[in-house]
């Protein structure tokens, strides 16, 4: 530590609420004096996190409390005093500083030339950064070089704020167009047009705000990481330590499984492979060396270098710590991309692409109405305010709205049933979801013992069995002593809080006992224990002896059946005591092996007692196994049911693994494959790649090799879920398109790289989670179907009408009308439809199809022909009643929007129609259409209105016209529903 | 024909693979059968560089544990080194649990039990030897035996896998002399030379196989020792294996005819099985009665018939009555139908021992072996067939 010095600080500026930049003089151009101001900041009272200080500037971002008293933290950076950070934050002070320590920002100061470390020998490096390849970097070395480096630490990026989000509303490509639109109105006197774009710029924004900033909370929620650790060698001594502790010259060992701490120059390696695509984007793991590369070649081709966050995936090294913190690559990535929003999912960027696609083509058409209008000779002024509102009507300025809620609402919906999504792309992977890799301990079982099977007296008894053997088991006066030596012969205590305390296996027997209602507690201490041996190396059982309160003496003895068996002369028959013959005793062991094949750990209980027993005496067989969770028979099906198979990942061997795949029905088919191999990695690519989507078990699995496994999945085609709660598991959980952690069993590495957590340990939850990311897949292409086909109508009738030399029935304002009420809230109330009630009897759909097929886009341009038909129909009916004019041309209009606003009833399902009753309620989608209809029935009631747009009040027959022709293409696409997908049957 | 020829038969160690398929597959009915005798179980093996295809249809009220039978048979088999190892080696199980009423189904009255699949067996037997084996194959096995035994002894540089092939001179039909002896043995590398190996096995293995029997090598025998250059490792680390590609061996050496099912990996509910089995049994008693010095007996059964549809024997002129009296005193002294086989032989009792015959039958064959003391090889119908 460096003495105490005091600063010069004030306050900047303040950057907004909870911002605030302090400005250090002393920190000019003394880079040295950073991490003396990280350390006082990072005891400083109510700050959350803060900026790199920066030499340059002499300032520090620092974010903190929004009530947090500025002057109390310009003390600390002043003088360091941390006494009002003990006094000012109520929480503990751990936390805190674990919680700032994420956060901090330092390193060495930018600017400095770089050292192409991959380019220089080896001797060279450890010249420069003074390490030793055999004892590391000595203690106070590391402190010294801590002081000068900081700690090895990346920027966490701020959340944004909300004047940051509603400023991005106004960023996008529609609403820029708007804005031109509306400048543009304004320019050719349309005041009111203008105001009205205005209007529908300023909801859009509103509504996108509001989705976005509970978003933003949502997700920002998300990026709460845990640091991995890191093995290093310092003064020849071999540990680990958090992973931010490194310092440039530290000597670490690369160990299969684990996250590259720091960049780091390869010392020496033992087959090590890196999988590097978090920075290169290249999948196949690369080969790593010690000898020099070039200086000039690409960083995906320094194999003497290890970087920072990537994941070793083989083999094991040593390597010398040469960048750290910032100024590793990734570290110059994030600071060059200020990585503000996390990056979007495919889904977000496919609408995005989209949307620009919808804008050129509509802005393409409303060019070719324009051109058309003035070959047709309309009058000019009129003709550009009715193009540019047909642009505004035409522009998808909902979509990316429609996303980013939908997606939102699925992280809320998730973490409500106790999923935490950690990566908003995983939701999307959830949709397509064609197979998931379970982990047998800690997901199928709760690693805990039970008894399952008995066997006394040439019977058998069998727990799954029916009721009348359970009740019989209880009830037999031989179970009872079977239970009683059991648990006398056993080393399971009585805690001070009442529970048990035992090995699993000795804790399931006395827990059985006790649920025969055996005081287990009075038993021991009416048994004066005389005597314990337990086992040993040569010998698998254990013989207790005991003093019974009547003074009599009473030899238990529990273990491996056949030893125990040696050891009886007799055996427990009803009635009394037999003689052990050969034919007994064969029984007893087949009956072993029977139990030992169904997986089961079995046990054998034999007991003696003075003036009672012949001498030692056989009493039976106990059966354990860690039985698999309740309801995953039922979840199984669930999945298999949608389509996804379900594959079982185990260490054990397949006996045991077997055994739980029967029970929970793990396969879909009579047979049952298994692959039991310790050496996967051995087997050709292909071939496993070939064999891995028929396997229902993988047993003898090492945790490592889940990795070879879900790659070998995802070679043959599929989308694979897997799960995992060990450290082990991380390159798998990487590598799967849904790495899947437990939240309770699971360890924190595991749960920092996963892409969703349940934190129930609950799998019945991740079937819920497949559900919504089919939801929001679908509920995407149900508004962007709606969008698609009712921006065409707008379009489609006014061009129809130029080409034909009539005037479009749809002036300027109707246009921007028809705009707010069938683009905007229609569209929302789709994005958010719940999931249909068949969405789970359904295969997962192809991952690498694109959204709308050629049918589908055929289907939508049909839909939205009819919709145009509707509106040109009225149209024409009222022309050639009351000739051109504002009658005929508001039945136009009326019939046009009544039609696209019943035709998102159409869109809440492909296959389902009004006519089956397969669709779960939405509230949004009557109250957006009833809401509209009374609107547009208000358009030519109301006065007011009246004068806005143009229209006027309309007659009975009318009405009718209007009912007809809106009602009309809704009825048509209903039917044809009925007629094409006939609905399948739903099952609840 | 004339009657001067060399006949060839070859046998393979247990560490060929289509023989340690063979092995894996009654292992794993042994294992079934062990804990549960009723079980019915068809075992199907395969092995392809480094990985065990096995296919397992059973039903019983027992499980078992593939894998971990299947890697005890390889390490019995000798598979603890190098690409191929029991330990680590991949081993994909396709398990089909047939429902248990095929199990009860083989528990009504033996007399009623049905063939429940189609097929013609052949049994042989003539007077070569003393077991009643034709003389080239008796040879091949004493030789995959011996090569067996000394690597586990003498010769530890040798691998499991071998083939050996004998050629034995017939004169007026008589085995007279050993014209030629092939044997491809494996080695762990090539530290071993040709000529070393060749010495080595010529004093290891040939000269102690042929030590105990009538017919010698002799100096214009041809031995042939890896004529191809060394074989490193061999096994399935180099070429694949399947059960029941070794009828040949498993029988008579092609030296009669013999049926194109396997007989390895069944219960002995199958007609295919065990219907070999009785076919050998009652050529070997018509020779051990002096009925006939060479006999060939053929059973054809058809799915849902209990009785064969067809027995016939042929003596090939040897015979001391004519074969048409023979299959007359045949039909009077056994009982053909599976159900009466399974009785005669006690067959579910000999399968559920655990050290019983049912393993031992992967391999030298499962005709001839009298060590085994299975009931096939007994001549206990010789009374039944000279009397009448």
């Amino acid at each position: 530590m460096t003495a105490a010095s005091t600063f010069s600080v004030r306050i900047h500026r303040r950057a907004g609420p909870g911002r605030t930049r302090f400005v250090v003089d002393e920190l000019f151009r003394r880079p040295e004096v950073a991490p003396e101001l990280e350390q006082r900041l990072a005891r400083a009272p109510g700050v959350r996190s803060y900026g790199a200080p920066s030499p340059l500037t002499s300032r520090v971002l620092v974010l903190h409390d929004p009530g947090a008293n500025l002057d109390a933290i310009a003390e600390a950076l002043r003088t360091g005093s941390s006494e009002a950070a003990t006094s000012g934050s109520p929480r503990a002070e751990g936390d805190a500083a674990a919680d700032r320590r994420q956060a901090r920002a330092p390193g060495p100061a930018t600017g400095t030339p770089r050292t192409p470390w991959h380019a220089r020998p080896l001797d060279e490096v450890l010249e420069a950064l003074g390490g030793s390849l055999e004892s590391g970097l000595s203690e106070t070395e590391v402190e010294s070089r801590r002081q000068r480096w900081g700690l090895n630490a990346l920027p966490r990026p701020a959340p944004r704020s909300g004047l940051q989000i509603a400023l991005e509303q106004l960023e996008s490509l529609p609403v820029m167009v708007l804005g031109a639109s509306a400048v543009a109105s304004l320019a050719t006197g349309g005041l009111l047009d203008a105001a009205m774009i205005a209007g529908v710029v300023a909801v859009n924004a509103a509504i996108g705000y509001r989705t976005e900033s509970q978003s933003e909370s949502v997700l920002s929620r998300l990026a709460t990481g845990v640091q991995p650790g890191a093995t290093v060698i310092r003064g020849g001594r071999r540990q680990v330590i958090a992973g931010e502790e490194l310092v440039p010259g530290d000597l670490v060992c690369l160990e299969r499984g684990a996250y590259v701490p720091a960049d780091i120059r390869i010392a020496s390696t033992e087959h090590l492979a890196i999988d590097e695509s978090s920075l290169t984007g290249e999948s196949d793991p690369v080969r790593k060396q010690t000898d020099p590369v070039g200086e000039t070649v690409p960083l995906g081709e320094r194999r003497s270098m290890a970087y920072r966050e990537t994941v070793i995936t083989g083999g094991s090294g040593l390597g010398i710590v040469v960048e750290i913190g910032t100024r590793t690559e990734v570290g110059l990535i994030r600071a060059m991309a200020h990585e503000a929003a996390p990056p979007q999912t495919s889904l977000q960027r496919q609408m995005g692409h989209l949307g620009r696609q919808v804008v050129v083509a509509s802005a393409a058409l409303c060019g070719g109405v324009l051109v058309l209008g003035l070959v047709r000779r309309f009058p000019a002024l009129e003709l550009v305010k009715t193009t540019i509102s047909l642009a505004v009507a035409a522009i998808p300025e909902g979509l990316p709205t429609v996303a980013t809620t939908t997606l939102a609402l699925g992280v809320r919906d998730l973490e409500a049933q106790g999923v935490l999504v950690r990566r908003l792309g995983a939701l999307e992977s959830l949709g397509t979801l064609e197979a998931i890799c379970l982990d047998k301990t800690g997901t199928l079982t709760r690693n805990q013992m039970e008894v399952s099977r008995l066997h006394l007296d040439g019977k058998r008894w069998d727990r799954s069995g029916e009721a009348s053997t359970e009740e019989a088991l209880g009830g037999s006066e031989m179970v009872r002593r079977l239970f009683t030596h059991a648990t006398l012969c056993s080393t399971v205590t009585r805690a001070d809080s009442g529970a048990l305390d035992g090995s699993p296996t000795e804790l399931a027997l006395v827990r059985y006992g006790e649920s025969l209602d055996l005081d287990v507690d009075a038993l021991w201490s009416r048994h004066e224990l005389e005597l314990l041996e337990d086992r040993t190396k040569g010998r698998n059982f254990m013989k207790s002896v005991h003093i019974r309160s009547d003074g009599r003496r009473i030899t238990s003895i529990k273990g491996r059946p056949d030893e125990v068996l040696d050891q009886c002369q007799h055996v427990v028959e009803a009635g009394g005591f037999a003689p052990l013959d050969e034919e007994r005793r064969g029984q007893i062991y087949r009956e072993n092996e029977r139990m030992a094949g169904a997986a089961l750990r079995v046990l054998g209980v034999a007991f003696e007692e003075t003036d009672l027993t012949p001498g030692p005496t056989w009493i039976g067989l106990a059966g354990l196994y860690d039985p698999p969770r309740p309801g995953l028979a039922e979840l199984m099906d669930d999945f298999h049911r949608a389509g996804i198979h379900t594959a079982m990942i185990t260490g054990d061997q397949s006996a045991t693994a077997q055994a739980i795949a029967y029970d929970i029905r793990l396969s879909t088919q009579e047979t049952l494959e298994i692959l039991d191999s310790t050496r996967i990695e051995e087997i050709d690519e292909e071939v496993l790649g070939s064999l891995a989507r028929r396997v229902d078990v993988f047993s003898r699995v090492s945790p490592a090799h889940k990795l070879q496994i879900v790659t070998a999945l995802q070679r043959s085609g599929l989308v694979v879920g897997m799960t995992g709660d060990g450290v082990n598991d991380g390159p798998a959980l990487r590598a799967a398109d849904v790495g899947i952690a437990m939240g309770r069993g699971g360890t924190d590495v595991a749960r920092d790289i996963a892409d969703i957590v349940l934190e129930e340990d609950d799998l019945s939850t991740l079937l819920f989670s497949v559900e919504q990311g089919r939801r929001i897949y679908d509920d995407i292409r149900k508004a962007l179907r709606f969008m698609l086909s009712s921006n065409a109508s707008e379009i489609l009738v006014t061009a129809s009408c130029m080409a034909a030399g009539v005037p479009p029935p749809l002036n300027a304002m109707q246009l921007l009308w028809i705009n707010v009420l069938t683009d905007i809230f229609p569209e929302l109330a789709l994005s958010v439809e719940p999931p249909e009630l068949d969405v789970m009897s359904r295969p997962p759909r192809p991952s690498r199809a694109p959204m709308f097929s050629r049918g589908d886009l055929g289907r939508i341009a049909g839909e939205g022909a009819l919709l145009t038909l509707a509106g040109l129909v009225s149209y024409g009916l009222g022309l050639a009643r009351y000739g051109p004019g504002p009658r005929a041309s508001t039945l136009g209009f009326t019939s046009l929007t009544s039609a696209q606003l019943l035709h998102a009833i159409s869109c809440r399902s492909e296959p389902h129609g009004i006519f089956d009753q397969a669709l779960p309620r939405n509230r949004w989608v009557p109250l957006s259409v009833g809401g509209g209809l009374s609107m547009q029935v208000g358009a030519s009631l109301v006065p007011g209105l009246r004068r806005l747009l143009g229209t006027v009040p309309l007659g009975v027959s009318d009405w009718l016209v209007c009912g007809v022709a809106s009602v009309t293409p809704f009825l048509v696409n209903e039917f044809r529903k009925l007629l094409h997908e006939p609905p399948r049957e739903v099952s609840s | 024909m004339s009657s001067d020829f060399v006949f060839t038969s070859e046998s393979v160690s247990r560490g060929h693979p289509d023989k340690v398929c063979d092995q894996m597959s009654d292992a794993l009915v042994s294992a079934f059968m062990v804990l549960d005798p009723d079980a019915t179980v068809a075992a199907e093996c395969a092995v392809s560089t480094g990985i065990v295809f096995v296919s397992v249809k059973a039903a019983s009220d027992a499980a078992i544990d593939v894998p971990n039978a299947v890697r005890t048979e390889l390490q019995q088999i000798g598979y603890d080194f190098g690409r191929f190892d029991a330990k680590t080696c991949t081993v994909m199980t396709s398990i089909n649990r047939a429902p248990d009423g095929d199990r009860r189904r083989h528990e009504v009255a033996p007399d009623q039990m049905v063939a429940r699949d189609q097929v013609t067996v052949f049994g042989y037997a003539c007077d070569h030897t003393p077991e009643l084996m034709p003389a080239p194959i008796v040879l091949a096995h004493r030789l995959a035996r011996t090569y067996d035994r000394v690597r586990r002894g003498d010769l530890p540089y040798l691998c499991p896998d071998a083939k050996v092939q004998v050629g034995v001179l017939f004169e007026n039909r008589e085995p007279t002399r050993v014209h030629s002896v092939t044997v491809l043995a494996s080695q762990r590398d090539d530290s071993v030379g040709s000529r070393r190996l060749r010495e080595d096995i010529i004093s290891g293995v040939i000269e102690p196989s042929f030590a105990e029997v009538e017919l010698k090598t002799d100096d214009a025998t041809r031995i042939a020792v890896n004529p191809e250059g060394a074989i490193i490792e061999g096994g399935p680390a180099l070429h694949a294996g399947l059960t029941g590609r070794k009828n040949g061996v498993d029988c008579y050496g092609e030296f009669s005819r013999h049926s194109g099912a396997a007989l390895s990996g069944k219960d002995p509910t199958r007609i295919d099985r065990i219907g070999a089995y009785a076919a050998r049994w009652a050529a070997k008693n018509v020779v051990a009665a002096r009925l006939a010095r060479r006999c060939e007996v053929q059973l054809s059964y058809s799915i849902g018939l209990a009785a064969p549809v067809s027995v016939r024997v042929e003596t090939f002129g040897t015979g001391q009555v004519s074969d048409d009296e023979l299959l007359d005193r045949l039909r009077h002294a056994f009982d053909f139908r599976p159900g009466a086989i399974l009785r005669a032989f006690d067959l579910r009792a000999l399968f559920a021992k655990p050290d019983g015959p049912c393993r031992a039958l992967g391999a030298y064959g499962h005709v001839g072996r009298e060590e085994l003391g299975v009931p096939w090889e007994a001549k206990d119908r010789v009374g039944a067939l000279a009397k009448s």
